[in-house]
């Protein structure tokens, strides 16, 4: 009986995952889905969506991958408090993150003097910082946890050859991880695509090159089709938006399979 | 002349309790660190490289280097475990350590392996690269924790010959099983403090 039962709670957590795709999918159909991707104003959206998180992305793996080090290695002091800090936009709700991220570069800001130069708002840097704000943690805890299970004997002893702590990090972990930092950033950068809460408040409308004309990110373009023209406009794009952040999962999977079995 | 001292060394590792060490050991000379498994050879060496703590003090070449950071206690620690950089090639693994390591990784007939990725290698051939580096870098007191574990007898007898003929160096090794030709020997059944 105990058996059964934990195969009956996982296929009930699986049909609570999959069937809303399968009914979205079904009401859209094939023509749907290729109606999506063949509009333009669609294609921008998407194109603009993955220009900011291939940028947020960038930024993880450049300041967290040295800052996951530093942490799991207990480089920097109160770390257990800078990890928390680190994990804390988790638990931030989205929208209080896009609020925080305007008032921070608004006049009223204490900060102002010092960020005027800066204006996100409607901007990729604005759409960028907010991608970036909230895939940062799972950036930082994915890695940093990766770090943790390295092989410290190995770190000991090339220490002990004379080389310091950022040889290692450069020379020893990144090329032995290289293949779960991937992975890791491409979860991140699906985290980054899949956000709407914070970018719906600083970067709603983006000027996007080459004709800086005005475009929406495209989580933000679907709630605008669905909101103003009704959810039969709206589900194509959903389902076209799916799709991608289903080929990233894919693509992820097939890669933490790869490094498993390496 | 390189000089390795420990004076009332003692180290406390979870349940393992071992001391006083009191020694000193002068360059050239190959100590042998041996016991059962379990009565702290490792730990002993973990302590003397800096990377466990230990009460005492330990002073190479008459300085005190309880204080110092791994890089640069001029201390190498080689563990049992053969453990390289696997995504990188046998050769660049040796230049880590230094010029010499490839030159002794040659004498140890690894020299057709230096363009390998250091993962295909077998365990036995890791643990040869592995002491490669530890006896090619540049410090003067090398630790050596069962060098002559995963390797093939044919091949130990060559890696003892490489230990044999090295200079310049305090070299301490470890094994469970006591073995000719050392300058000193340690039995580490007799520094055991929690039987005391």
């Amino acid at each position: 009986m105990s058996e059964k039962l934990f195969h009956i709670l996982t296929y009930l957590m699986v049909a609570i995952i999959i069937l809303p795709m399968i009914v979205l999918y079904y009401e859209v159909g094939p023509a749907g889905l290729a109606v999506a991707f063949e509009d333009p104003q669609f294609l921008e959206s998407l194109n603009l969506t993955f220009v900011g998180a291939i940028l947020a992305t960038m930024l993880n793996v450049f300041l967290g991958t040295p800052v996951a080090y530093a942490l799991s290695r207990k480089i920097v002091k109160l770390e257990s408090t800078l990890y928390d800090i680190f994990l804390s936009p988790v638990s931030i709700p989205h929208t209080v993150v896009g609020i925080m991220l305007l008032l921070t570069f608004s006049p009223s800001s204490p900060f102002f003097p010092l960020l005027k130069s800066i204006n996100p708002v409607d901007d990729i840097l604005g759409l960028s910082l907010a991608m970036f704000y909230v895939s940062s943690p799972i950036y930082i805890m994915s890695i940093k946890e990766t770090f943790d299970k390295a092989d410290a004997d190995l770190e000991y002893f090339i220490q002990s050859l004379g080389k310091d702590r950022y040889f290692i990090f450069e020379k020893v972990l990144i090329p032995e991880h290289a293949g779960s930092i991937i992975r890791i950033a491409l979860l991140s950068l699906g985290r980054a695509i899949s956000e709407f809460g914070s970018i719906i408040i600083i970067a709603y409308s983006v000027t996007f090159l080459p004709f800086f004309q005005y475009v929406k990110p495209v989580t933000v373009f679907i709630w605008y089709k669905y909101d103003v023209y009704g959810l039969s406009s709206a589900l194509g794009y959903a389902a076209a938006l799916l799709t991608i952040s289903l080929l990233i999962s894919f693509f992820i999977y097939a890669l933490s399979r790869k490094n498993a079995q390496a | 002349m390189h000089r390795l001292e420990l004076k009332n060394v003692s180290v406390k590792r979870g349940n393992l309790s071992i001391g006083l060490f009191n020694f000193t050991f002068k360059e050239n000379e190959k100590i042998l660190v041996y016991g059962p498994n379990g009565y702290g050879k490792t730990t002993l060496l973990l302590a003397i490289a800096g990377i466990i703590k230990y009460e005492g003090d330990i002073f190479l070449d008459e300085k005190p280097v309880n204080y110092y950071t791994l890089e640069k206690r001029g201390i190498t620690y080689a563990p049992a475990k053969p453990a390289l950089v696997n995504r990188i090639s046998v050769l660049d693994n040796l230049k880590i350590s230094g010029n010499s390591a490839a030159e002794i990784a040659k004498n140890m007939g690894l020299k057709n392996y230096f363009e390998q990725k250091a993962y295909t290698l077998s365990d036995g051939l890791k643990k040869l690269v592995q002491v490669s580096m530890a006896l090619g870098s540049s410090a003067p007191v090398i630790l050596l924790d069962e060098p002559f574990a995963f390797v093939s007898e044919e091949k130990s007898f060559l890696l003892k010959s490489v230990i044999n003929k090295t200079q310049g160096k305090i070299i301490l090794i470890t094994s469970h099983e006591r073995m000719q030709n050392f300058s000193e020997y340690i039995d580490i059944s007799q520094y055991q403090l929690r039987n005391l």
